[in-house]
């Protein structure tokens, strides 16, 4: 199986067309890596079993994806099926819900339209962000200033300072919470990743605090890697600007997967997708839910 | 935890601390900007909150986009449980300043203790945990600052701590389990999970039972155990959080009770969590006449990182349209760069800066394509007002421009590209470019030798000059200008159905370079296949000859191609030294864009194109080593010679020698006689 990876890795890299796309060799490496990983624990589940998952979820027999995309009504199935296993499997995070959309489509009434989300992730441990408070304090010279004799006029008046029952904390170390969701794009379809990063009061990180939450790793990656990177963009749905991972290569790269030699079955689509986009965002999928 | 369970220590709360999303800010400034104007009375609005689920942070009250009030009802859900507030923003940042913060405290505060007394906190407990908050909303810079207020009615005397520990030391373990089973009942119904406040009672067979505060009376005697349970924000295990206070305030004034037994809910990934859940007791001292009049003494304005002051937050980075329109339209070229052209600079594009040339058709056509390709710095030069014919062919101007006399193109071109994208850095300057053999009267002199200066100082400052002007001779002065300073000199010609668009080569100083020893040749100007020096195009021509008569689909195709070529100059390693390829050219040296051509020029009349190479001629009469030397020796003077004394610049290259020898020189462009600014040497 591994080598069967490497060979199709390699015969993607040398021909033209798709072989731009992985020609970078730390891409290839990440790859390979990921590919191994997740194609072996991907490999198709026993006819029976595939069979009574299918009764399970009420639904006619889907196809296997072969050319990398995703139908809208394939990822409805597979983000059921990607936030139930990880419910199932994931015991330190909290669920993803599925949030429904009104139908803003006429055309077909009553399509299901939604996307992923999971929300308030503490990304990196409070323990290591020891001075990070210290930088949120210099954000922006355009935020309003507050000036001393502001301070001054409330202290004076107010009970607060002699009222013994509050307790007096010391200021918390600030943490990162953030927000991903997983999105449908008709365009590329495929399964598209947001996410945004705030602190506790609700301001927003920029891309440059956010990368420091990363795991170290994934950086320089996205840098160098051709099968995607961080841009910001508006999030379709709540029209404000979110980051996402471009989706550009995931069409080739699952591609890829498939043509290792296991068809991923429809349900299994956002489970084998996020094995390798969790891991950018320091997410990782226990390995129970890939098989 | 431990030191707490002594008696008689005060019983202190962990405060509540809010959390603004960034959705509420955004839905804020458009109820703002599209529906208030300038009513600032107070707007009714839901935060959220839940129990703490995270045993290192506190939960936050929330407000999100649909805080505001919208026609759609709020629906709580597990971790958004809705709680009444009240938000007064003002207009200024002045009147901000100047909110009598405790009235407003003490407002809302009375309505929690009405609500107690009248009961209709037992109906719906959520109001216990009312809150308040004060704004101000810069719209122009799209920061804003807040200060919350969550109201705590005092005790007075403070209730004092029996004991407190984790839920799961106090309850035995059979209570442990029920507890938990019934809590998450509570929490999986959709009619109770976004209901904060409740009551524990647990049988003497260890069976908990959840239920409403309501139900306060109807239980009372059958339970072993009673417990007051909250959804408890708050982490710490050493105090409860601040949603406790108004609870006791609640319990003792319409109980009467002394001992308090109180279960802060908290939870994990969803279910409750008895280590992180604490039970603690608390004895309250009843007052002696139960007085309901007097109104408790209130707290709770939230301290900002231990201070006294208001919170701020800045979202310009998501708000202001000009810096979205800067990351968008970076990353359409990052996606570029990303999906098929690895190797393009895009910091290159970026920096360099473009002088314009003529703010004409071609001018528009070329700054548009520019920005189009992320290059933001674009100055135009141009002596024109926009005319009523102008609109329609010159994709910068409306039909507004043309208002008066007309705006100067120059200024309303720089006017159009800030409306397309405002971070643009773009200057016009309206001059005329002094042309030989258009003679001048000394009166004159000053203002042209004027004109002659800025000229050779905008050369200088910028990186790259597109020569788009609509007369030969208006080109040769920026040719020579060019020549002098090496900089890259895209030039674009129109005919009536032909263009052709060009890159100058080097100067001729830049021959020491090694780059140049190797090849030995430079490429050529517009002006080196010419034998003549350029004079007056202009005088002794009828009307569609001197106005450029062109078919209109030519000048975007010339300004996109002569963009197209700067870029692949810029992307080139060899820069202004790359040699001209033609078609057949194989691309080894390197430019991700593929060839980089000397001259294009094309038919539309006969839908072709295509690609020639020419050198740089010794006898040119704007960038040989002759001119160039001459200008550098004697300046201003050399060119005023070159203004009033048509055959001076023949004479000195040599030309006039040359057009007595012989005619060779003719290039295979008889049949092109259509593109303008070739007239003169065809018709030679």
């Amino acid at each position: 199986m591994r080598r069967r990876v490497r060979e199709n890795v390699r015969r993607l890299t040398e021909d033209g067309g798709g072989g731009r796309l992985m020609e970078d060799e730390a891409a290839r490496f990440y790859f390979e890596k990921h590919l191994f990983v997740t194609t072996v624990s991907l490999q198709s589940p026993p006819e029976r079993e595939t069979e009574r998952f299918r009764g399970l979820i009420l639904l006619p027999p889907m196809d296997s994806v072969n050319d990398g995309k995703l139908s809208a009504e394939g990822f409805c199935v597979a983000a059921r099926a990607f936030a139930d296993k990880w419910k199932r499997h994931n015991q330190l995070l909290p669920p993803w819900s599925w949030i429904p959309l009104i139908n803003r489509t006429l055309i077909v009434p009553n399509k299901e339209e939604g996307y992923l989300s999971l929300e308030k992730i503490i990304l990196s441990s409070l323990e290591e962000e020891a001075d990070s408070s210290e930088k949120e304090v210099s954000t922006d010279d355009t935020i309003l200033k507050i000036t001393e004799e502001e301070c001054l006029d409330v202290t004076a008046e107010d009970l607060e300072s002699i009222d013994h029952t509050i307790l007096v904390q010391n200021v918390e170390k600030e943490a990162h919470y953030y927000d991903f969701n997983v999105v449908y794009s008709a365009s590329y379809r495929v399964p598209v990743l947001y996410f945004r990063g705030y602190c506790s009061g609700g301001q927003p990180l920029s891309l440059d605090v956010i990368k420091e939450d990363l795991p170290s790793g994934s950086v320089g990656l996205l840098l160098e890697s051709k099968w995607t990177f961080i841009t910001q963009e508006e999030h379709p749905y709540l029209n404000r600007p979110w980051f996402k991972l471009h989706p550009c290569g995931t069409e080739e790269w699952i591609k890829l997967l498939s043509a290792a030699g296991c068809q991923i079955p429809v349900e299994l689509y956002l489970v084998s997708w996020f094995s390798v986009v969790g891991q950018v965002v320091g997410l990782r999928i226990p390995h129970e839910m890939l098989n | 935890m431990d030191e707490k369970e002594s008696p008689q220590t005060i019983l202190q709360f962990a405060p509540l601390n809010s959390s603004v999303d960034e959705g509420f800010w955004h839905s804020f400034s458009s109820l703002k900007l599209d529906k208030l104007g300038i009513d600032d009375s107070p707007i009714s609005i839901t935060g959220f909150y839940a129990p703490c689920s995270h045993p290192q942070v506190s939960n936050h009250l929330t407000l999100l986009s649909e805080s505001l009030p919208s026609d759609d009802s709020i629906h709580g859900n597990r971790n958004k449980c809705p709680v009444p507030g009240i938000l007064y923003n003002t207009n200024t940042v002045e009147s901000f300043n100047k909110l009598d913060k405790q009235s407003l405290l003490k407002a809302e505060a009375n309505k929690i203790w009405e609500d107690i007394q009248s009961g209709k906190a037992l109906e719906d407990c959520a109001l216990l945990s009312r809150f308040l908050v004060i704004s101000f909303a810069d719209l122009k810079k799209w920061s804003f600052r807040y200060w919350f207020a969550f109201p705590a009615l005092v005790l007075d005397p403070p209730a004092s701590l029996i004991e407190l520990k984790p839920a799961s030391e106090y309850f035995s373990t059979e209570e442990a389990e029920s507890v938990s089973a019934a809590c998450n009942d509570w929490r999986d119904s959709s009619a109770t999970t976004d209901v904060p406040f409740f009551l524990v009672s647990i049988s003497s067979d260890s069976k908990a039972t959840i239920r409403h505060l309501k139900d306060f009376e109807s239980r009372q005697g059958d339970d072993q155990k009673l417990l007051f349970g909250f959804y408890d924000p708050c982490h710490l295990p050493s105090n409860p959080g601040w949603p406790l206070r108004n609870y006791l305030a609640l319990i003792r004034s319409r109980w009467n009770l002394e001992s308090v037994c109180f279960f802060c809910y908290r939870e994990s990934r969803g279910f409750a969590d008895l280590n992180l859940s604490l039970v603690g007791q608390a004895s309250l001292t009843l007052s002696s006449d139960g007085s309901a009049e007097t109104v408790p003494n209130s707290v709770g304005w939230e301290l900002n990182k231990g201070k006294r002051v208001p919170r701020s937050i800045s979202l310009a980075n998501s708000m202001d349209p000009t810096r979205l329109a800067v990351s968008a339209c970076d990353l359409n070229l990052k996606l570029m760069r990303w999906r098929a052209l690895p190797s393009l600079d895009l910091n290159v594009l970026s920096s360099v800066k473009c002088l314009l040339l003529g703010a004409g058709t071609l001018g528009c056509q070329v700054a548009r394509t520019l920005m189009g390709w992320g290059i933001r710095n674009i100055t135009f030069v141009d002596y024109g007002r926009v005319a009523m014919s102008n609109p329609v062919r010159q994709s910068l101007y409306t039909f507004e421009d043309c208002a008066g006399r007309g705006e100067f193109k120059a200024v309303a071109a720089v006017k159009s590209l800030n409306q397309i994208f405002p971070a643009v850095e773009s200057s016009g300057v309206v001059m005329a470019i002094p042309m030989p053999g258009h003679p001048i009267s000394s009166q004159e002199e000053e203002s042209v030798l004027g004109d002659c200066n800025r000229l050779r100082d905008l050369v200088e400052s910028h990186d790259a000059v597109f020569l788009l002007t609509d007369t030969r001779e208006s080109r040769w002065l920026p040719s020579l200008l060019c020549a002098n300073a090496n900089k890259v000199a895209i030039n674009a010609a129109l005919g009536f159905d032909s263009y052709m668009v060009m890159r100058h080569g080097a100067g001729p100083t830049s021959l020491s370079d090694d780059m140049n020893k190797k090849d030995g040749q430079r490429l050529g100007c517009y002006f080196c296949n010419d034998v003549v020096a350029p004079q007056d195009s202009m005088t002794d021509r009828t009307l569609d000859q001197q106005c450029t008569v062109t078919r209109p689909g030519l000048a975007p195709i010339a300004g996109a191609l002569a963009v197209e070529l700067l870029v692949g100059v810029l992307q080139h390693p060899l820069g202004i030294y790359a040699k001209g390829d033609n078609s057949s050219s194989s691309n080894d040296d390197g430019s991700p864009l593929g060839i980089l051509p000397h001259q294009i020029r094309g038919s539309i009349s006969q839908f072709s194109q295509m690609t020639l190479l020419g050198q740089a001629s010794n006898s040119c009469t704007a960038c040989s080593e002759t001119v160039v030397s001459e200008y550098r020796e004697r300046g201003n003077s050399f060119i005023l010679e070159v203004i009033n004394h048509p055959t001076y610049l023949e004479d000195l290259t040599g030309l006039t020698e040359l057009k007595k020898a012989a005619n060779s020189f003719n290039l295979d462009w008889e049949d092109d006689d259509d593109i303008d600014d070739d007239d003169v040497a065809v018709d030679l």
